[in-house]
């Protein structure tokens, strides 16, 4: 992301309540998540297993 | 796998429940014993998961409730880099840079301390200086 949407992230965030394009979509914002964190996990390997990956 | 993407979204994207092999962080950052736990994660968060592990980074989940789901889906990554640098995966928000905006030289020390927080308290004493 350049500096310029940066800078306008918390704008956007205020005008839609969510940006739009992150999995926190319609649910709240990474900020509002962090908040309410209940276990913090380390993880140290992935299975490779294929998932929907295709980003916009 | 299972699919159970609360979002709705199409096959481009999903929540997804994966065995991943993770360890609870408690506070002073030590790592319990690894387990394979199911973990539902959103399709995007793996692929930056894979990207940081294959790179020799760390990688931190953040579980948080969403509509009671089960279990418990990551709501947040954290990377950490070798060199004690910071930031979150799938950031299309650009909120690593708010972040550095706001705590300046702080920002890494702020993002290790938050990588193992828990408590509401200190959460928002961490967070609420942030502007966004």
């Amino acid at each position: 992301m350049n500096v310029r949407i940066a800078a306008l992230a918390p704008l956007l965030f205020l005008v839609s309540g969510a940006c739009g394009q992150h999995p926190c979509d319609d649910q709240g914002s990474l900020m509002t998540y962090i908040r309410d964190v209940e276990v913090w996990l380390w993880v140290s390997s992935i299975p490779s297993v294929e998932v929907p990956t295709k980003r916009p | 796998m299972g699919v159970v993407d609360p979002f709705g979204r199409g096959p481009d994207e999903a929540t997804v429940t994966l065995d991943l092999r993770v360890a609870p962080v408690s506070r002073g950052g030590v790592v319990g014993i690894a387990v394979t736990e199911p973990v539902a994660i959103h399709s995007w968060f793996v692929e930056d998961v894979r990207d940081a592990l294959e790179d020799g980074e760390r990688a931190f989940l953040a579980l948080s409730p969403l509509g009671g789901q089960a279990p418990l889906p990551v709501t947040n990554v954290v990377v950490r880099d070798p060199d004690g640098s910071h930031e979150l995966a799938v950031d299309r928000c650009g909120y690593t840079e708010i972040l550095m905006e706001t705590f300046g030289e702080r920002c890494d020390a702020v993002m290790h301390q938050l990588v193992v927080e828990t408590s509401p308290r200190c959460l928002r004493a961490l967070l609420d200086a942030v502007q966004y």
